[in-house]
């Protein structure tokens, strides 16, 4: 009996973990499907960066390095970006956010945000670079600005749902066994 | 000598503490940044592994994209209802019109067969199309692209033209079995043997990532209206002859560009010009 009752705690939180990974896929599937309303993806905000930002801050196991290299690398695929480029910056955004989350988690959510909206702009930069690099050939830049400016300001929007997610998983520090 | 040997194992074991968070992450960059090079290097080695992968994904693609089809659809439809009588005026005008040119049209297309006959010149075949709908872009500013749900299984491949609405979007790049990479002529990439008609002057459009592609190759002294059509010329064999692309413009600094006649923007569905039909072979078939 009391071998059934743990095994259904496994399971549920199991179950809790998954919820972020499927918002994930969610944004993933936003950033990648083509909506109606933009311009042929040309103002589409970065969905999946601001999963990789926040949970890095709050939960970093929960998005290893590894994991952000894979999505990064299906939506270069699925975008017919270069592969590499999406991978990279999801890795890098992860890897330092991770590295000053202390900082991050005892600030007001204005620095978050404003933090956010620096890394936002950094990786339209880096994709704008590299693209650049392949073809020898750098584009305008505006349409990476504005891009990088509609991805700070849906920011807000976006952390609402990664909250709601948030409060559904397991206390980090308890066992899972 | 013994504090010095126990601070260098203390550096040590700091060094190797921070490599242990870190190695991870580290690995991961230098593995991107190695895909990249490779990609960039060599893109096409990596073409056979992206569509087998964006076959895979399709159905999610299309079964993600399928709400906000329906509801761009429903809004058209709700946002209609308003103006469906002043349409319905305006269509009933244009309809007469229409009847008008539609005899004339007749009379012009019969006198075309028998000048065609009496010539004996050789016309070239006809083309056919595929229909697909649009599931996803490259959502970003950088890669004009877009993902249509029509492949090799359907006919569709690369190199073969793309219309959309009233003109010509772009060239399908990469075909899998049930999908393809159209690259859209605004792509830096994109590279269109255009005809400007009422001059006959031939040049290259040239995609450059935005929403006005320039024109190369084009005699410095040349004047042209804007408003003028531009077509394809065929040249080249990748695009058919005579498919509109847009009409002359100027841009802010008075260069001459092309105004798309496709609303690229907020395309969802395509039309892709299958491999010609040979109207010669048609007709022994039968």
């Amino acid at each position: 009996m009391i071998e059934q009752d743990f095994s259904f705690r496994k399971f549920e939180e199991k179950a809790r973990l998954l919820v972020p990974h499927l918002l994930l896929l969610v944004l993933l599937g936003l950033n990648i499907t083509a909506l109606p309303f933009f311009t042929a993806g040309a103002m589409k905000p970065q969905m999946v960066l601001m999963a990789v930002y926040y949970w890095a801050i709050y939960r970093p196991t929960l998005l290893p390095p590894a994991f952000c290299f894979a999505i990064g690398l299906l939506m270069d695929v699925l975008t017919g970006m270069t592969p590499g480029i999406n991978a990279l910056i999801l890795v890098l955004t992860q890897w330092g956010i991770r590295e000053q989350r202390r900082f991050l988690m005892g600030q007001p959510y204005s620095t978050i945000w404003l933090v956010f909206g620096i890394v936002a702009l950094a990786s339209m930069l880096v994709q704008w670079a590299l693209y650049g690099l392949v073809h020898m050939h750098w584009g305008p830049v505006m349409p990476a600005l504005t891009g990088a400016l509609v991805t700070m300001f849906l920011f807000p929007f976006v952390t609402l749902l990664l909250v709601m997610t948030h409060r559904i998983l397991p206390v980090a520090s308890r066992p899972f066994t | 000598m013994k504090l010095s040997s126990r601070s260098k194992s203390k550096a040590r074991i700091i060094s190797l503490q921070w490599w242990g968070a870190r190695a991870a992450p580290f690995i991961f960059v230098l593995l991107a940044v190695l895909i990249f090079m490779f990609s960039a290097a060599a893109p096409t080695t990596l073409e056979g592994v992206r569509m087998r992968t964006t076959d895979m994904f399709s159905p999610v693609l299309a079964a993600v994209n399928k709400p906000f089809y329906q509801a761009s659809e429903y809004v058209r439809a709700v946002s209609g209802i308003a103006e469906l009588q002043a349409e319905n005026i305006r269509l009933k005008q244009e309809n007469t019109r229409l009847r008008e040119w539609h005899q004339t049209a007749l009379t012009l297309q019969a006198e075309n067969e028998n000048l065609q006959k009496l010539l004996n010149i050789k016309l070239p075949p006809q083309h056919s199309y595929i229909t697909a709908r649009v599931v996803a872009d490259s959502g970003n500013a950088f890669a004009k692209s877009l993902l249509v749900t029509a492949g090799s299984d359907d006919g569709i491949e690369a190199g073969q033209a793309v219309l959309a609405g009233d003109g010509l979007v772009g060239r399908v790049i990469e075909s899998g079995h049930r999908t393809a990479r159209v690259l859209l002529l605004y792509d830096i990439n994109s590279r269109i043997p255009v005809l400007i008609q009422g001059t006959n002057q031939r040049a290259i459009m040239a995609g450059n990532n935005d929403s006005l592609p320039t024109l190369l190759h084009l005699p410095p002294e040349i004047e042209i209206k804007p408003g003028t059509r531009v077509i394809t010329s065929g040249h080249g064999g990748l695009y058919p002859y005579g498919l509109p692309v847009g009409e002359i413009a100027r841009d802010d600094h008075g260069a001459l560009v092309v105004k798309p006649f496709a609303m690229t923007d907020r395309v969802q569905m395509v039309r892709v010009i299958k491999t010609a039909d040979d109207v010669n072979l048609r007709h022994k078939t039968q």
